[in-house]
């Protein structure tokens, strides 16, 4: 037998239930960021277009790997002209191909990370700029700072979600890359050195994330029109770059480098991925002459400068969108 | 004489209707406008004022039709819900730039913009801009630019919206003052006490059709199918509730409080008549005798639910 | 339960403009009314509560933890309904009563549960799936509340939680705020609409210049005068009028069917229907003179500016 009960629905319930540490509200905020992104279907499109590289790169792999075998031969000719084009790397006349897996697996992981930073700017442009800004247009400030949400918490939360759809174009390609081509071909050499590389590639892979989001969150947190956000993103991703051109022209070339090469977000990027990738440093093990490499890895650069920038940069922003957040959070019930 | 006469008035917005079918006269004096959302005031404010034409039948406005009717429009001083403003204007400027565009010159329209502006007691804001202004300065600039040409009818949708109560309060009193001048007014508001404390000619639309026009009380008392409630506080409610209950034009008797009766009667003339000889014959000590249902609110209430049904 | 908060000279200045001049308070659990004209201060008052801006001295305390050092377990405790729309673009109502509900630091499960269960007690149907930014005003408080309850509070702030509603919507509004009082939850209810604060608040606070001017039970302050009275009545009027005089009730004013009456001492209404049978007058209505939360708002103000 049961026991009779009306159900009073529209009766005020009080709730029996704990409630979990604060500091932990950061990945709802993940979380919901990264549904609300995903559910334009623009973007779910462009984060597979993103695949487009990496199947290029292990097109790359698997072609080397099959010249090992018929080096010297005629049949190798169309694929030296394929690596020329595509890599700038002159390998014809070289019998010990497996010997320089390791450094054209590196150098095709570098190549990959220029056509990559196409996609960053693309996919921050669209799921990065409104991060803050749509809330600050909603007015949606006091749902999370009514709630015990810190500014660290709510810069955390924000910040990794530009992070997530990042790695999504960057890290996360390069890896699947990684591991099909390793599938296919065997890797790049010893187990050693495909270590050492997945290590570099994950390296190069968070500096973008790092960077990329924290300059995003700092400009997101501006303004509340999320327009302006990417007017000024693309500007600051595309201008220095035509900037240095129209600059570089008109210099001696050996005033070309230095600070003016440090200008562009991207060349320094690529400048610190390519550090990562320690390329030389592996060229220089091998029996390989330099020159054959020269076009594609263009003249040394000094890292530091590039590194520098890079830094100060990412400090200045976490600085800036971290004193905005604050400043939001105060004012958050009277705005 | 009607200020605003509507005739068989339909208005629709492709599938949408906005107004089914109206007839009706407004004014003079102040009317208030009532409505749950989207029940069709704003389109009767908008045909009123010319800005949209009727799809069928006709509005007259001073005796002739608001579309396409300058001459008649200048007549009229229409404040908007929204805020359609140039944000970059000081008050000050704003109000000039619609007095002129009401066909006010030079020191003419100086004036009356500094007059307006007084009115509503923007003097001291006058000069900021617009976009520093709270929603109850916005408000109040918006019916000071209403005022400007002094109009002899105003159309006044939500005014009181945003506003404090210091601003409502100043609000109310000059609406009160401009109808005793002469000025025409039609208003429409949420809230219930706001209309009351303005007016008791009322125009409630829902689903675009007229549910109840006229006085207040008079709209209550053609209501038959509802029973009067009337409260009694009471130093014996139950005695009360019991002598009440005999009698057969009492409908329903209850003691919601333990100093209070309320209860139902379709006849409630005769039955206050033979409470005052109830209370001396039995000693009672009232302390307050009162229709319970005969306000804007209890009115506005039983009007709802109806069209809902 | 103690005091749902007690301030103690608490001070907010930005730069030279004083926002909160030193608020000595302590209100007791229940429906209270923060009333004020713009810039009295109501809104740093809540921010200052809620934890959210600092104060320049003085100390306060809600739900007996302290603002200056427990903000974040006072969050844990309390619900905020802003004035503004503040709903997160895509979002579904109850998606986004699910994501208050793990921002306030709810499970999964937990947050998912409890939405449903608040959207049902504000009366959200259907509706609750489609995205926030299509429903009505009324709507869009109501979900704004429900936000604010999902992890069931102890007292709830609301800013100006009837604007713009019409008058079906804001009778719902303010019935769940009566209930939620029944429920055990205090509520903070800051408006311009006094009658609205008159239906659902049992005390009211009127603040202006950073300043508390009032503070009280509004059955006090709305208390009927025990001698002066309003009559409404049909009939002759003089007779009625010197009849009235005869039996010692002075008429002050008199209108079209309306007196204005003082009465010789308090419980002496049975003078007024005793003239009425006289007379044979009507009576219609016997109303004692209260004032109004309007009129006591602005007696506060007037005294303010006076002073």
């Amino acid at each position: 037998m049961t026991t009779a009960s009306t159900d009073r629905v529209h009766q005020y319930q009080r709730w029996q239930g704990t409630l979990g540490k604060t500091h932990w509200t950061w990945p709802a905020i993940v979380v919901s960021g990264i549904n609300l992104s995903l559910r334009h279907s623009k973007t779910r499109i462009l984060l597979l277009t993103s695949g487009m590289p990496a199947l290029t790169a292990v097109g790359v792999f698997y072609i080397t790997s099959l010249l090992e075998s018929v080096v010297g031969t005629e049949e190798a000719r169309g694929m030296y002209d394929f690596l020329n084009a595509l890599l700038h790397i002159d390998i014809r006349g070289i019998s010990q191909l497996a010997e320089f897996r390791d450094v054209l697996w590196r150098s095709t992981f570098l190549m990959m990370a220029r056509l990559q930073m196409i996609w960053v700017l693309i996919v921050v442009a669209r799921v990065g700029t409104g991060v803050i800004a749509n809330d600050l247009k909603a007015r949606a400030l006091p749902i999370y700072f009514a709630k015990p949400v810190t500014p660290a918490t709510y810069l955390l939360g924000k910040w990794a979600v530009v992070a997530f759809f990042v790695a999504l174009v960057t890290l996360v390609p390069s890896h699947a890359a990684f591991a099909l081509g390793i599938a296919l071909t065997g890797g790049p050499g010893t187990w050693a050195q495909v270590f050492t590389l997945a290590v570099d590639l994950t390296a190069s892979g968070a500096l973008v994330c790092v960077v990329s989001a924290a300059v995003i969150l700092a400009l997101s947190s501006i303004t509340s029109d999320q327009r302006y956000v990417t007017v000024a993103w693309v500007a600051i991703c595309l201008l220095p770059a035509f900037a240095q051109a129209i600059i570089s022209e008109s210099l001696p070339a050996d005033s070309r480098m230095g600070w003016l090469g440090c200008i562009s977000l991207r060349d320094d990027i690529v400048i610190v991925i390519e550090y990562l990738l320690r390329i030389r440093q592996g060229l220089a093990a091998t029996s390989m002459p330099a020159e054959r490499f020269a076009q594609a890895l263009g003249s040394p650069v000094d890292p530091s400068k590039a590194a520098l920038v890079l830094g100060a940069l990412t400090v200045a922003a976490i600085v800036f969108s971290w004193r905005r957040v604050v400043r939001f959070s105060r004012t958050a019930a009277t705005v | 004489m009607a200020v605003i006469e509507l005739i068989q008035l339909s208005k629709w917005y492709g599938e949408v209707i906005g107004l089914n079918n109206v007839t009706a006269e407004i004014g003079p004096g102040i009317t208030g406008l009532l409505g749950p959302n989207g029940a069709g005031k704003s389109t009767l404010m908008g045909l009123a004022t010319g800005q949209l034409g009727p799809s069928k039948g006709a509005i007259r406005v001073f005796g002739g039709s608001p579309w396409d009717n300058p001459r008649l429009l200048s007549r009229i001083g229409y404040c908007p819900e929204g805020d359609p403003f140039w944000s970059n204007l000081t008050g000050h400027q704003f109000v000039l730039f619609l007095a002129k565009v009401s066909g006010l010159h030079g020191g003419a329209a100086r004036r009356a913009a500094t007059q307006a502006i007084e009115r509503t007691g923007m003097s001291p804001h006058a000069g900021r801009a617009i976009r520093g202004y709270s929603k109850g300065m916005r408000q109040r600039i918006k019916i000071a630019q209403t005022l400007v040409h002094s109009p002899e009818l105003l159309i006044l949708d939500e005014p009181f919206t945003g506003t404090d109560p210091i601003a409502r309060h100043e609000l109310t009193h000059l609406f009160r003052e401009l109808a005793a001048q002469g000025t025409n007014i039609l208003v429409s508001s949420h809230v219930l006490h706001e209309v009351e404390a303005l007016t008791r000619q009322i125009l409630m639309i829902d689903h675009g059709r007229i549910v109840a026009q006229g006085d207040v009380q008079d709209v209550r008392r053609t209501m038959l199918d509802r029973p009067h409630v009337i409260r009694v506080r009471v130093d014996q409610p139950r005695k009360l509730a019991s002598r009440l209950a005999g009698w057969e034009m009492v409908t329903g008797v209850s003691v919601p409080e333990p100093d209070t009766v309320l209860f139902e009667t379709r006849s409630p003339e005769a039955a206050y008549e033979r409470l005052t000889t109830l209370i001396l014959e039995d000693g009672l000590t009232v302390r307050e005798v009162a229709a319970a249902d005969e306000s804007l609110e209890a009115v506005f209430g039983y009007l709802t639910q109806r069209s809902a049904k | 339960m103690g005091a749902i908060l007690e301030c103690d000279r608490l001070t907010k200045r930005y730069g030279r403009i004083v926002a909160l001049k030193g608020i000595t308070l302590t209100l007791q659990p229940g429906i209270v009314g923060l009333l004020g004209p713009n810039g009295a201060g109501k809104s740093t008052l809540i921010s200052v509560l809620l934890g959210q801006t600092p104060v320049t001295s003085g100390t306060a305390t809600v739900l007996g933890l302290d603002i200056r050092r427990r903000q974040r377990a006072i969050r844990r405790r309390v619900g905020f309904v802003p004035e503004n729309d503040c709903l997160i673009p895509g979002m579904s109502g109850t998606g986004y009563v699910y994501f208050a509900g793990r921002l306030a630091g709810m499970s999964h499960a937990d947050a998912m549960q409890r939405a449903h269960e608040v959207l049902d007690y504000v009366g959200m149907e259907e509706a609750r799936y489609r995205p926030a930014e299509q429903y009505s005003a009324g709507m869009k408080q109501r979900l704004k509340l429900a936000q604010a309850l999902v992890h069931d509070p102890d007292l709830l702030f609301l800013d100006e939680p009837t604007n713009g509603m019409d008058p079906q919507g804001r009778q719902v509004m303010l019935s769940l705020i009566s209930d939620l009082g029944r429920a055990g939850i205090s509520v903070v209810l800051s408006s311009h609409l006094l009658p609205d604060v008159e239906r659902a608040c049992e005390r009211v606070v009127i603040m202006g210049g950073g300043e508390v001017l009032t503070e009280g039970h509004l059955e006090e302050m709305n208390k009927p005068h025990p001698t002066l009275y309003r009559v409404d009545f049909q009939g002759d009027t003089t007779s009625f009028q010197r009849r009235l005089t005869e039996r010692t009730v002075r008429v002050l004013e008199q209108s079209d069917g309306c007196f204005q009456i003082a009465l010789p001492e308090e419980g002496s209404q049975r003078l007024v229907f005793q003239a009425a049978q006289d007379t044979g007058t009507k009576l219609f209505g016997l109303h004692p003179k209260r004032s109004s939360l309007e009129e006591t708002f602005m007696a506060a103000i007037q005294r303010q500016q006076n002073a």
